[in-house]
């Protein structure tokens, strides 16, 4: 039978006259322009504010970045030389560069990195006009994210540099900065070619690969260094070195500006083979993690698991149907949706620096640790405990009364986090820091930290979800959002104050802790108790509680 | 039968996720001028079999076809002749109802875009809310700006996702009067539905999921499914 486009619609038989340059991006430019002046002011100063924030977050971060590396140096505060600590932290620093750029690679990949909002995907994908104009902007979208995602990476990167060297050099810290910018162009163009041959997230898989082979490599040449290798000495030597020449971040500059025209050229030639449900896919991903950064919610910037795992993985779980529903439903949740990565990586990543990197094996390092310790497992098992804390609606499914699944969430919580902070005692005790006769107080700090912890955490469970983004925006004065920002972090604050005799007994081991900070501990680890006993208490079965 | 006859072919295709399939291998064709159900309970893949078909979600394994070529969502003949409403509705925060018509009766190089813009506001009974923004209508206006959108283009498939779906009765009488002009006018159907009086008044045939397993029935025999 023979087609004839357009047999449907009221339109039909206007179909054949065409306008042959429509752009539907016209509309959305027309409601922009047709704004009234306070319309206009308020799209400027939302713009200002934005700019305002990101400074004030970039100095925010310099700071912490600081007191990081003041932390991991001991400063002032004697370290325990370790035989297996043959790295210098500057070393170190020079030597991940490559991650950083590898991973800054794969954070592209997994945003696209061209992308189409779902308004625009679902309106103008659909649309019978040239859309090259569309596919054009998201790719120049894509080379800008890569720039400044590259370059803030970049210049955190520089700052730790010079920090730990303790000079500063204005030809390095240009060319570098110009080196982070024009590689993230690069890193966007190349990013974009895997999405275009539908290959994103094999090329993932590959960069997965390739940061593990790294660190196989990092390990080996911690290996050589320990049997005082000389050509593994030189080599870090030479690394150091060059990290400080102005004239390798030029050519670096000059060979990126290269490869990056090569590869945008190449890049703008295929853009029309971007299929349009990989731009779809990824501005559904991008606009995620701008609705994750407006709640300030960590959780939207990973991807998500993709299942529950095949048929013989979930044997696994056969055993825990003999336990409590609740019990079922939080294991389940802490074993599927991976809360113990973060809190793991943690320990990892501490004890491998304290082992490998000279000067790390300090208290104050340790102090960090434990600090950096107690803040993730609060936003881990705040997490965790969310549905059960505070939706009523699973409550009211499992007919029971909502205290029957906060109380069983608690226990598991204080259990859990006793476990791990037992389990990372062993480092301290290890490296000598926590003397034979504080080992009673130890537990008794222990305790505290974990019922605090596990009180903050119940209490981020139930916090409201805030839109920081119209908070900012609409926030009449800087008192107003620092009130709102001390309220949302107070949970942290809560973990870490239920922690301050851990501190103490790991900064001053000779000395006693004060009563008033065994007070305040407990003070900051009663929201926990209460929540357990208020949860005893109403044990009615009143469905729905 | 050639298969320029069949506006979309499959070929032992298989939907699901993560690599999971839903049910058996799917092998189903509509015909040029055809109308077609896809029915099931709950869970069946029904949404899923119509997202794969156009491309939105990966087939676990399998083909379509679209006028006997692998089927590409992006391809200008595509986009011309194919109309479909399959999601729940993303609008442009910025744009009124009248606006987001507009925007696709222009796209589509409708030359009096403004009368189709009015006549289809009409049709669904929009006009009074036409210079609304999209989050202050309510869920069942935002269905018809949705369905609006994909009649008022020229198409000769279309592929609708429950297009029943929160209308009120007059509405869906008027729809589906409206569908059958349509089929009456040659343009091929594909319609995902739970209501039996849909499939009676506009389809010929459906694909029944039900279960692990797939059958193409006559649309009496599927309207009946849905009413046991």
């Amino acid at each position: 039978m023979a087609r004839s486009p357009g047999r449907c619609g009221l339109n039909a038989k206007r179909a054949s006259e065409v306008e042959q340059t429509y752009d539907p991006r016209e509309l959305i430019r027309t409601v922009k322009k047709h704004r009234d002046r306070s319309a206009r002011i308020d799209a400027f100063s939302d713009g200002y504010i934005w700019v305002l924030v990101a400074v004030v977050a970039l100095v925010y971060l310099f700071s912490a970045l600081s007191g990081v590396i003041f932390a991991l140096q001991g400063a002032g505060v004697k370290a325990m030389q370790l035989p297996s600590a043959v790295w210098d932290l500057q070393d170190l620093t020079v030597a991940l560069l490559p991650v950083i750029l590898l991973s800054c690679f794969r954070g592209l990949l997994y945003l696209g990195p061209c992308g189409l909002r779902p308004d625009k995907a679902a309106w103008w994908l659909p649309l019978a006009v040239d859309l090259r104009g569309i596919r054009k902007r998201s790719f120049y979208e894509a080379l800008i994210l890569g720039a400044l995602f590259n370059s803030f990476i970049g210049i955190l990167w520089l700052a730790g540099l010079f920090t730990l060297s303790g000079r500063f050099e204005v030809q390095v810290f240009v060319f570098g900065l110009v080196f982070f910018a024009v590689t993230g162009t690069l890193l966007s163009a190349i990013a974009t070619h895997a999405q275009i041959a539908g290959r994103a997230r094999l090329t993932r898989r590959i960069c997965h690969l390739l940061l593990t082979h790294f660190v196989l490599g990092l390990s080996i040449s911690w290996c050589l260094l320990l049997t005082e290798n000389t050509w593994a000495q030189a080599a870090y030597g030479l690394l150091g070195e060059l990290a400080f020449d102005p004239r390798f971040w030029a050519s670096g500059c000059v060979a990126a500006l290269l490869l990056a025209t090569i590869n945008i050229w190449q890049a703008m030639r295929k853009l029309d083979q971007v299929k349009a449900n990989s731009l779809r896919l990824a501005g559904q991903i991008q606009n995620e993690l701008v609705g994750s950064l407006a709640q300030m919610e960590l959780s939207g910037m990973l991807p998500a698991a993709e299942s529950a795992g095949p048929r013989s993985r979930n044997s696994w779980y056969r055993p825990l149907r003999h336990l409590p529903v609740v019990l079922q439903i939080l294991l389940l949740r802490y074993l599927r949706g991976r809360y113990w990565r973060a809190p793991g990586n943690v320990v990892l990543l501490t004890v491998a620096l304290v082992l490998a990197v000279r000067s790390i094996a300090n208290p104050l390092a340790v102090t960090g640790f434990f600090v950096l310790l107690l803040w993730v497992l609060t936003e881990s098992f705040g997490r965790l405990n969310r549905p059960l804390a505070s939706a009523p609606g699973l409550a009211q499914m499992l007919s029971l009364p909502r205290t029957a699944l906060v109380r069983p969430a608690v226990g598991f919580t204080l259990c859990l986090i006793l476990v791990i902070l037992c389990g990372c005692s062993l480092l301290p005790w290890a490296l000598g820091m926590i003397p034979t006769a504080n080992f009673g107080v130890w537990v008794l700090g222990v305790l505290v930290a974990a019922s605090g912890t596990s009180g903050a955490a119940l209490g981020r469970a139930t916090r409201g979800e805030r839109d920081w983004e119209a908070l900012i925006l609409g926030a009449s004065n800087e008192v107003h959002v620092g009130s709102l920002m001390l309220i949302e972090l107070r949970y942290f604050l809560q973990a870490v104050a239920s922690g301050l005799p851990l501190i103490l007994l790991l900064l001053t081991p000779v000395s006693p802790v004060p009563w008033g900070i065994w007070v305040f501990g407990l003070l900051c680890a009663y929201p926990g108790y209460a929540a357990l006993r208020r949860a005893g208490r109403q044990q009615p079965h009143t469905p729905g509680g | 039968m050639s298969s320029g006859d069949r506006e979309i072919e499959t070929h032992e295709l298989l939907i699901g996720y993560a690599g999971q399939a839903l049910c058996e291998p799917i092998g189903f064709s509509v015909q040029t001028g055809a109308g077609v159900g896809i029915i099931g309970a709950n869970g069946s893949g029904k949404s899923s079999l119509i997202r794969t078909v156009l491309g939105l979600q990966p087939a676990v394994s399998g083909t379509v076809a679209y006028c006997g070529s692998p089927l590409d969502e992006g391809s200008a003949r595509f986009r011309q002749e194919v109309a479909v409403q399959v999601t729940d509705g993303v609008f442009f925060d910025e744009l009124t109802v009248a606006e987001h018509l507009e925007m696709v009766a222009r796209g589509h190089r409708i030359k009096a875009w403004q009368a189709a813009v009015d006549a289809e506001l009409e049709f669904f009974e929009l006009t009074q809310v036409k210079q609304r923004l999209p989050h202050e209508l309510s869920s069942g206006q935002r269905r018809k700006l949705l369905l609006a959108a994909a009649l008022i283009r020229p198409a000769s498939l279309l592929i609708l996702d429950e297009p029943e779906q929160r209308l009120d009765q007059r509405i869906r009488t008027k729809l589906y009067r409206r569908l059958r002009q349509l089929r009456a006018k040659q343009v091929t159907l594909l319609v995902v539905t739970h209501d039996p009086q849909l499939i009676r008044d506009c389809l010929d045939e459906v694909v029944l999921l039900d279960g692990d397993q797939v059958q193409t029935i006559g649309a009496q025999s599927g309207a009946l499914w849905l009413e046991r």
